[in-house]
């Protein structure tokens, strides 16, 4: 809310500190967020927290401001005492509230004779400063005093009021009316109407109509202050998307207190400006609510949130500063007398904060709790931490680069993934339809990361995304989230002087997979080819754990990275956390160095096409007689150099023995016995 | 005898000298020397003449035994000499760039929150999962946020199609869950998403990261609250960082704050980061209301606790100087690249 100094001035002398109104208003909990100079004047933007409508005024500003300074408040006895000149001579306009509940006050006065005309200089600056464009002067004066004391007021053409009546009721279906903006509003029960003897004349609380507003031939007006209930001034204005600074205050709460003595302001205002004179007796419709509550503050309470004492006289002196009537009730105990304006103040918690607010928080002084806290909680989830660490930082080692995507998703990403719409959550009122959906997997935004990646001329794509993912077993099941890995490479290598940059491909997916797998304990684990909706065939893989499947990776279709605008190849992994959580082995036991050296030997072959390299790998195990301790691949090749149908393999195997240093010759007889077996089961051709 | 023993003196020399050659025409003039027509071993071959019958065998065996010797000696340098020098032709300039493979980066985010997180465990509390989809009762009701209140209107909320169900709007419903489940005392801090529909642009995202913390035992007090953010702002932010705790309002605590920080960008002069206030908003917190621990049924007059919550992306906008959270959310690789 913005607030003049100019202003604030005629409530507390601040002269024209505003740094030091700043600083004292920030640290009592209204934050000066900017400060603006308008003509000669300071102009404060502070934010008002919900629990304080009071301060949504100059004259609750000022409150908070002296007591902040310890200063005295200023107040018009018009505010301060209710005071009013006498009404003049006959006029009078009947007023009936249909329900009390909507309206607890309605009260009506009639100003004849007003001289129409625009506003002083003054009244217009002060309005400027506030942000609001001056219209004449009556209609100025409510606005003022609204500003001024935080309660609305209306001011209607009295002479065209049918009737001279007033009903505040809730309107009839059917009835519409044309706010002072111009529009014409649709009515229902459900919103409150000022209305004369015939049709509605304003949306309580919200805006006047058209029809009796104040014109250039206004003469008398009624001026209207009401005590309106919040929650229909809410509904009404999310009805018709129709706020204003009145239905501001009013769906937060006004002062009970204050809806006589704004309108006490405003008849001395339009005295003064106007020249109108109140006419008649002033109608005043409803109860004068005492809404004062007493609050027994027991000061022991005080250290216990605190941490700090507060004296039974210091703790009054506080509460006096604040304008809150506070005496000592027998030992101990201080008794709190709340005002009308402080409806927020219910509890003793709230009166600590009252003290707590005054003492200053900066100097309560800090210390740090004993930290004696030994527990584990259900919720700890400690091993999944730890395997979530540990997957990052073996992925991060590879040159696997960490993105966090949104978790929502659209209707095209689930479709163009082969997802199922029963199994995914979908949100009531969405932003947009890209973010329509909790997400069931990670990929979709993988291949979004990826093309914005592409598209951005960023060659080498190494990354990945450890996420929750939202499930729903059926429809009405109950909701999981859980844990996925994904990860997703392409694109290039970046090469250097020494390497040439290359395709990235399958297998160097593969690799990372075995590594990763091997590097969390995780053994023994299957790679088998599986089929998935989103690989091509052929290079679709599933990570098989003890006959789990825990994840799969392979190949994306290239009409599926077609629709994430995607042409080059990319390959993507999806791993359960779950799953990999249950074989997981962070153990490791030493294993003593070899004692003795390995010999290596090369195994060179040509083998039909459809014998695959794990059929080969399996005779080389079998006839090792565990000696060999690793193999490698180190060539593989298919072309015009051999016969269709047939590839050359190329193995290098490390003979190696626990037990002894292996000679040649041994070396040599299990190496031509592992050639035969090749040639015999396999039909391969030694080179 | 005799030149069974010259042998011997020359293949010390012969080997010394081999050693002692340092080029490529140095070994050229070595094998001239030792294995040329005119060399020391032709003429000791010649001098086989002189020799006794007997030892003839023995003093042939040893001279080619020597000849070998010296060839595979010769063979080994020349091939070092001229791997040298090829290598040495090929990449004598060291000033071409060094060859280093891929640096896999973690997300700046995601280190932020880890990083928060580790300092919070460092005293003593301990890391708990909460959920994202959440009910009414734990996103609102529980933490004292009423239907029809104006406190929820600062808590703009997705909520899911069929069911009970929205996206929370802030961690603080971990709160519920923990107090739920657990009695006092309890340490704890939780990191997670949450959700609020508003439009993204450089300073909102509909999906951010939050920390909450709270502590819940006898005799926890504001003091307590103000040393723990204390520690944590000069652990996070540096030794040399001030806080400042402004009273606020949040329904789930009384008394509330909102913590700033001084602006370690600007030395608190002013500058456009801190909207010239000197200050950086990063916290809020406060004594966590009783009415909450109604909900939760702890007994209020027996138990006080704090809490805190901060929003990571905020967080790790300011330290890293990020002034864009779309960023985050883009993971352009050029920006990953930087953390």
């Amino acid at each position: 809310m913005r607030v003049s100094l100019d202003w604030l001035n005629d409530f507390i002398t601040v002269k024209g500190d505003v740094n030091k109104v700043q600083h004292s208003l920030t640290m009592i909990g209204l934050e000066v967020t900017s400060i603006l100079d308008i003509e000669d004047d300071k102009v404060m933007d502070i934010e008002v927290t919900p629990n304080r409508p009071d301060c949504l005024c100059i004259l609750g500003i000022a409150r908070e401001l002296a007591a902040a300074l310890n200063k005295p408040l200023k107040i018009p006895l018009s505010i301060s005492k209710n005071i009013m000149k006498k009404g003049r001579g006959g006029g009078s306009v009947k007023i009936e509230v249909s329900n009390k509940k909507d309206c607890s006050r309605y009260i009506g006065c009639i100003l004849k004779n007003v001289k129409l005309s625009p506003s002083p200089g003054w009244l217009v600056s002060r309005l400027n400063a506030m942000g609001v464009r001056s219209i004449n002067n009556i209609v100025d004066i409510t606005n003022y005093t609204l500003f001024e004391t935080g309660q609305p007021l209306h001011a209607f053409d009295f002479d065209k009021l049918e009737g001279k009546k007033i009903i505040v009721r809730r309107a009839k279906n059917g009835e519409d009316i044309v706010t002072i903006d111009g529009v014409k509003r649709e009515l229902d029960p459900s919103i409150l109407v000022i209305a004369d003897a015939k049709k509605p004349v304003a949306i309580a609380g919200i805006m006047g109509g058209k029809d009796t507003e104040i014109a250039s031939d206004t003469k008398n007006i009624l001026l209207e202050s009401a005590y309106f209930e919040p929650n229909i001034i809410r509904k009404t204005q999310r009805k018709l998307g129709l706020a204003s600074e009145s239905s501001y205050r009013f769906e937060r709460g006004v002062d009970p207190g204050m809806v006589l003595s704004a309108s006490a302001r405003a008849q001395e205002l339009i005295r003064e400006i106007a020249s109108g004179r109140v006419s008649g007796k002033i109608s005043d419709i409803g109860t004068k609510i005492s809404v004062t509550k007493e609050i027994l503050l027991s000061l022991d309470e005080i250290p216990r949130i605190l941490g700090i004492e507060i004296s039974s006289q210091k703790a009054i002196d506080f509460f006096k500063r604040l304008s809150l009537f506070a005496a000592k009730k027998g030992k101990g105990k201080v008794l709190v007398r709340t005002p009308s304006y402080r409806q927020d103040l219910e509890r003793d918690i709230d009166l600590i904060e009252e003290l707590a607010r005054l003492y200053g928080y900066d100097k309560v002084p800090a210390k740090i709790p004993r930290f004696t806290i030994q527990k584990t909680y259900e919720e700890e989830k400690k091993e999944s931490t730890n395997l979530e660490k540990e997957a990052k930082r073996i992925l991060s080692s590879l040159g696997m680069n960490e993105i966090v995507t949104y978790t929502l998703t659209s209707r095209f990403s689930i479709e163009a993934l082969g997802g199922s719409f029963d199994e995914v959550i979908r949100l009531k009122n969405p932003l947009s339809s890209n973010q329509e959906f909790m997400r069931a997997s990670l990929a979709s935004e993988m291949l979004e990361v990826i093309s914005w990646n592409l598209n951005r001329g960023n060659t080498l794509i190494q990354l990945f995304e450890l996420n929750k993912v939202y499930l729903k077993r059926s429809p009405g099941a109950e909701i999981q989230e859980k844990l996925n890995l994904c990860l997703g490479v392409g694109g290039t290598t970046s090469g250097n002087w020494k390497e040439k940059a290359r395709e990235i491909d399958f297998f160097d997916l593969k690799g990372i997979m075995e590594l990763f797998l091997t590097s969390l304990g995780i053994k023994p684990y299957a790679i088998d080819e599986g089929e998935s909706f989103i690989f091509k065939e052929g290079m679709s893989s599933h990570i098989k754990i003890e006959g789990e499947t825990i994840g799969a990776f392979g190949k994306v279709k290239p009409e599926i990275a077609r629709k994430f605008d995607i042409k080059q190849n990319v390959y993507l992994a999806e791993i359960y956390l779950e799953g990999l959580l249950r074989h997981v082995n962070f153990q490791r036991r030493f294993t003593p160095l070899p004692r003795y050296p390995s010999i290596k030997r090369d195994v060179s072959m040509i083998i039909d096409d459809s014998v695959t390299s794990s059929n080969i790998l399996e005779v080389l195990r079998q006839e090792s007689k565990g000696l060999v301790k690793a193999i490698k691949v180190f060539d593989v090749y298919k072309g015009h150099q051999i016969q269709q149908g047939k590839k050359s393999l190329a193995y290098t195997l490390e003979y190696r023995s626990d037990e002894k240093t292996l000679k040649d010759e041994e070396v040599g007889q299990i190496h031509k016995n592992i050639q035969e077996v090749l040639v015999k089961k396999l039909g391969a051709e030694i080179r | 005898m005799k030149l069974l023993d010259k042998l011997k003196n020359i293949e010390k020399t012969a080997m010394k000298e081999a050693v002692e050659a340092g080029s490529l025409d140095e070994l050229e003039q070595f094998r001239i020397k030792y294995l040329g027509r005119k060399g020391v071993l032709s003429s000791a071959i010649k001098n086989m003449a002189h020799v006794a019958k007997k030892d003839k065998p023995k003093v042939g065996k040893f001279i080619n035994e020597l000849k070998q010797k010296i060839t595979l000696l010769l063979d080994e340098k020349e091939k070092s000499f001229r791997e040298e020098a090829k290598s040495l032709f090929e990449y004598d300039d060291t000033t071409l760039p060094g060859i280093v493979a891929e640096l896999g980066h973690r997300h700046p985010l995601i280190r932020t929150m880890e990083d928060i997180l580790d300092i919070f465990k460092k005293m003593s509390f301990k890391v708990v999962d909460s959920p994202e989809i959440e009910t009414e009762f734990y996103n609102f009701e529980a933490l004292n946020i009423p239907k029809n209140h104006p406190s929820r209107e600062t808590f703009h909320t997705f909520y899911v199609e069929d069911g009970e169900f929205l996206l929370r709007s802030q961690t603080s419903t971990a709160q519920i869950r923990m107090m739920e489940k657990e009695k006092p005392p309890i340490q704890v801090v939780h990191a997670g998403k949450v959700y609020r529909p508003d439009a993204v642009d450089a300073s909102h995202s509909f999906m951010f990261y939050q920390i909450e913390g709270f502590i819940v035992d006898e005799g926890i007090v504001f003091s307590d609250l103000k040393g723990v953010l204390e520690k944590f702002a000069r652990e996070y932010f540096g030794q040399d960082v001030r806080m400042r705790f402004r009273p606020h309002y949040f329904p789930f605590t009384e008394p509330s704050a909102e913590v700033d920080i001084s602006c370690f960008i600007c030395g608190s002069k002013g500058c456009r980061v801190c909207s010239y206030k000197g200050w950086l908003e990063v916290l809020g917190a406060g004594m966590i209301n009783p009415k909450v621990f109604e909900f939760v049924k702890y007994d209020s007059s027996k138990y006080t606790g704090f809490a805190f919550g901060m929003g990571v992306d905020r967080i790790c906008m300011l330290k890293h100087g990020i002034t864009d959270i779309r960023l985050f959310y883009e993971n352009d690789v050029r920006f990953l690249k930087q953390f």
